[in-house]
């Protein structure tokens, strides 16, 4: 063990703290972003490239970005609603009670963890190896890099339930986002600010940016099948050129659009059809015919970037905004004879066009909220 | 056959990201009938042939992921698919009010059948974290679908739980694999220790898992989720969601690794489960909304289901089979009853366009087939004779008895009369003769799906035998 | 004592920090009162939680694409965990709640 391994360690657990105590979310954001970057050296040093990968592109990367960008539209919801809301004063036993609870949950943790890892160390190597197993078995997978392997072949089934999980993500939120109004051009651009124009430069470097980013994308979906790369570190890559270009105001994806469903669920889609075709040859679900394993994994993973792209992607641009402070017209407010509370249709108007009446006199918002 | 369970509800799930409104609502219902068929072959299956194994991708664990049919898990994917198409005959109806709400529900819909299905079947622990996960996500996206402050604020709430009981399960099965170097269930039953990594990954799993299944101390978050919801909603997260975590906690406390739990563990769960009884009825009595006192009523008949592990270990064979009957009847009679009543709540509240208990004044008269399926369920939840719910208790019961823990009798038997205590609150109000608000006419649909799951419930007290003679079918369960 | 020593080598450390971590985490996402505190202490949670899922398994063996595979599928679920709870804090701040 080095010196280096030490000092690695200790600087994640410093960076975290610095997470935790830090009162500016700000601050609290970009040393999460900090922890990340060391994370990804983590993984380098543990032997693991992909995770390194991964967690430089999605864990730090695109979390980071949906972070900042969240903390941007709450600066900007604070100043439009009600510029000097908020800090109600702490429930001062409701706080002690927490923190009670939290002594009493980390030292029970951290006494059942150091005693397993403690006893660990005691005891002989685990019964099975899969270490061995997969070696053994790689031959037969069709690629010849383990982890895209196990995610594509041995272990394919989590990998679809996988996608199917970032799938619902990504359905939550444009169903959150998008309102259905009477007037049929409301629905385009409810919800969603117009960035201000950009610097020229920004713009020019976008433009040089952007190809970049897709190539290196193709080069690391091509080279999972054989060294560290693969679909979710590609589907990061494209998402982040995605958010490169809508910064760069290229509008890709900001429309819920039947072909942009149709690209969310494309990589699932081909998945299911590779997956379910070999049953109609009586072989099991999810079975590979033999031989064609490399082609169909390049297909599905290639189908999978795609969609795993634009569900990032999705992820950041259909994210609610607050409106851009436009006129509020005929805010009728909401209390219809038989209003169940806000979930009767007659709630509707209140979550629709003039659900956040950002500078409408009459604001039904800015009471701050319970708690 | 059985990928077919996760195949259909995932094809279905696309088509109703895809399609447009009107397409997705007609096939839903042919859908979940291709589902219930498929469920029902395979509980026929297993009955004439016993438990199958089906190696996905043609890779036999430990390299690759098993699936793994029983008697209890074909017994919980019919209880789904049954449900589930009940539930989604209410929710076309319930829905319509609901324009944009439903273009969004049926996506969830599938995705949380697809989840429930996959964790049933799932004999690989971290595939079971994947699933979990969307079971989660799905559920949380139904909670907030409409999209209201306070509905948004049971969905996050509703969240932060979940993914903090995930996050305590997946730190157990990491210890697991670093200790046994396999994810299969079925492998690590059989080489199963007793050493301290076992144990502390059982602790972080089943603390995790309890913070899922919404026990006492950990409901916090399911009564504004369940009571916030759509009624469908509602319905099946009470009926079905919550009883996935139950199920994987069932799995790991008499599949797992018998061997590393102690009595005394158990007789801990049995006291939580207590705790919820007492404490989730005591909190229905005080509700003024209707809603919440069925959702706090979850909270407490959630808690019976933790008797079967003091019940069931440490004990002797005959009360430990019991204890297991009778948990598996009050899963399936609860998951009837608690969707009924969702159900025929969520048609009172439609009606009086209130949800307050005062507010139910006069239900008797304009809206009786709804407050009579409610009076069913209600008479399956307070285990009153004949139903699936007495029957459940009557084994539990018997299980205390034969176990020596007299204890526990007196929490099965109090639990019923709390039960009543908060139902005949409902009761007391809803025959008075003076209406206090306008009724609005519903549509007859919904009262026929509420009662069909509550004759369910009713119907399972004179054909118990059915499930648990599948249940013979479960192997290691019965110790 | 000497034993423990041996024993105990890279993989095995991050193991521990990994434990820490988890810890940590569990601490300040009980305590956080703001919403995206707590998103981020999950975070770290989980990021502790995949540390000794890889460390422990390969302490032993040398590297294992297993866990790492399993890794990677839980840095995606994590990230849409994240990206779901960011709609629904900011809608529910635009409704009017507190962050």
């Amino acid at each position: 063990m080095m010196w280096f391994d030490l000092a690695l360690g200790l600087g994640l657990i410093i960076a975290a703290i610095g997470v935790f105590r830090s009162e500016d979310l700000f601050r609290a954001v970009v040393l999460f972003v900090t922890f990340g970057i060391l994370l990804a050296l983590t993984w380098l040093r543990l032997q693991a490239p992909d995770l390194a990968l991964a967690e430089a592109a999605i864990g730090a990367g695109i979390t980071g970005v949906l972070l900042l960008d969240t903390l941007g539209v709450f600066r900007q919801h604070e100043q439009d609603i009600n510029p000097r809301s908020s800090s109600q004063l702490p429930d001062i036993s409701r706080q002690w009670a927490a923190n009670v609870l939290a002594l009493i949950a980390c030292i029970s943790a951290a006494g059942l963890l150091a005693w397993s890892l403690f006893n660990t160390l005691k005891m002989p190597a685990p019964h099975h190896n899969l270490v061995t197993v997969v070696e053994a078995n790689i031959a037969d997978s069709g690629v010849s890099h383990g982890i895209t392997a196990v995610l594509l072949n041995f272990r394919s089934y989590d990998t679809l339930l996988e996608v199917a999980v970032l799938l619902v993500a990504i359905v939550i939120g444009i169903g959150l986002r998008e309102r259905v109004t009477t007037s049929a051009n409301a629905t385009s651009d409810e919800g969603q600010s117009k960035l201000s124009e950009p610097p020229a430069l920004l713009t020019s470097l976008v433009r040089l940016l952007l190809p970049l980013l897709l190539i290196t994308a193709i080069f690391v979906l091509w080279a999972g099948s054989t060294r560290p790369g693969g679909a979710f570190q590609a589907g990061a890559l494209i998402a982040a050129a995605g958010v490169l270009a809508r910064l760069g105001q290229i509008d890709i994806a900001a429309r819920v659009t039947t072909m942009l469903r149709l690209g969310l669920t494309l990589g699932v889609f081909i998945f299911l059809i590779v997956a379910v075709s070999p049953m109609l040859t009586g072989k099991p679900f999810l079975t590979y015919p033999a031989g064609w394993e490399g082609t169909l994994i390049l297909l599905i993973e290639f189908m999978l970037t795609i969609s795993i792209g634009l569900i990032l992607l999705s992820l950041f641009i259909q994210a609610p905004r607050p409106r851009i402070p436009a006129p509020v017209r005929n805010a009728i407010p909401a209390t219809g004879p038989n209003a169940i509370p806000a979930t009767g249709p007659n709630a509707i108007p209140a979550t629709g066009r003039n659900a956040i009446p950002a500078t409408g006199p009459n604001a039904e918002t800015n009471k701050g909220g319970d708690q | 056959m059985i990928p077919l369970l996760l195949i259909i509800p995932l094809v279905f799930a696309l088509l109703s990201v895809l399609l447009p409104r009107l397409p997705i609502k007609a096939i839903a219902i042919p859908g979940l009938v291709l589902q219930l068929i498929a469920s029902i072959q395979l509980s026929v299956h297993t009955y004439k042939h016993g438990a199958s194994d089906y190696a996905l991708g043609s890779w036999e664990a430990p390299l690759g992921i098993a699936l793994h049919a029983n008697g209890f898990t074909v017994t919980l994917l019919t209880l789904t698919a049954f449900i589930a198409i009940v539930c989604a005959v209410y929710a076309l109806i319930y829905l319509k009010r609901y324009e944009h709400e439903q273009r969004y529900f049926w996506p969830l819909f599938w995705f949380l059948l697809a989840s429930l299905n996959g964790i049933w079947l799932s004999g690989d622990l971290f595939n079971l974290y994947v699933g979990l996960e969307l079971l989660t996500f799905s559920a949380v996206g139904m909670v907030a679908l409409t999209a209201n402050k306070a509905s948004l604020q049971a969905a996050i709430r509703y969240l932060f739980a979940a993914l903090l009981g995930s996050l305590g399960y997946l730190a157990g099965v990491a210890l697991l694999y670093g200790q046994y170097g396999t994810l299969a269930i079925q492998e690590i039953a059989l080489i199963g220790t007793s050493d301290a990594p076992t144990q502390v990954a059982l602790a972080l799993m089943t603390v995790g898992l309890l913070m899922k299944t919404a026990i006492f101390p950990l409901h916090y978050w399911l009564p504004p989720a369940h009571g916030g919801a759509l009624a469908p909603v509602s319905a099946l997260l009470s009926a079905l969601v919550v009883k996935a975590s139950f199920y994987i906690l069932a799995v790991l406390w008499l599949q797992l690794a018998p061997d590393a739990i102690s009595p005394a563990a158990a007789q801990v769960l049995g006291a939580l489960g207590a705790g919820a009884i007492l404490w989730g009825s005591w909190c229905a009595f005080r509700q003024p909304d209707i809603k919440m006192l069925v959702a706090y009523s979850t909270v407490a008949q959630l808690g019976y289901l933790m008797f079967v592990f003091p019940l069931s270990i440490g004990t002797n064979a005959a009360a430990a089979e019991l204890a297991w009957q009778g948990t598996v009847l009050h899963l399936l009679a609860h998951a009837f009853a608690k969707s009924a009543m969702f159900l025929s709540v969520g048609t009172l509240v439609l009606a009086i366009g209130h949800q307050g208990i005062k507010d139910l004044a006069g239900v008797s008269h304009r809206v009786p087939l709804a407050l009579f399926a409610f009076g069913l369920s209600a008479v399956s939840l307070m285990g009153l004779p004949p139903s699936g719910g007495f029957n459940a208790k009557w084994l539990l019961l018997q299980s205390a008895l034969s176990s020596g823990q007299w204890w526990w009798f007196i929490f099965i038997l109090g639990g019923g009369l709390l039960t009543a205590a908060y139902i005949f609150r409902v009761f007391s109000v809803s025959f008075i003769e003076e209406a206090r608000h306008k009724f609005a006419p519903t549509h007859w649909l919904l009262d026929v799906s509420a009662l069909t799951l509550a004759a369910a419930a009713i119907l399972l007290g004179f054909v118990s035998q059915w499930p648990l003679t599948l249940m013979e079918l479960v192997p290691g369960v019965r110790s | 004592m000497t034993l423990w020593l041996e024993a105990f080598n890279t993989d095995f450390w991050y193991a521990i920090v990994g434990a820490v971590l988890l810890v940590l985490a569990l601490g300040a996402f009980i305590t956080s009162r703001q919403l995206i505190k707590k998103l981020l202490a999950f975070n770290i949670m989980g990021s502790g939680v995949f540390l000794i899922m890889v460390g422990l398994a390969q302490y032993q063996h040398g590297p294992d694409s297993v866990p790492q595979a399993l890794v990677l599928t839980g840095i995606v679920v994590a990230v849409a965990a994240t990206a779901l709870a960011l709609v629904l804090i900011r809608k529910f701040v635009l409704k009017g709640g507190q962050p």
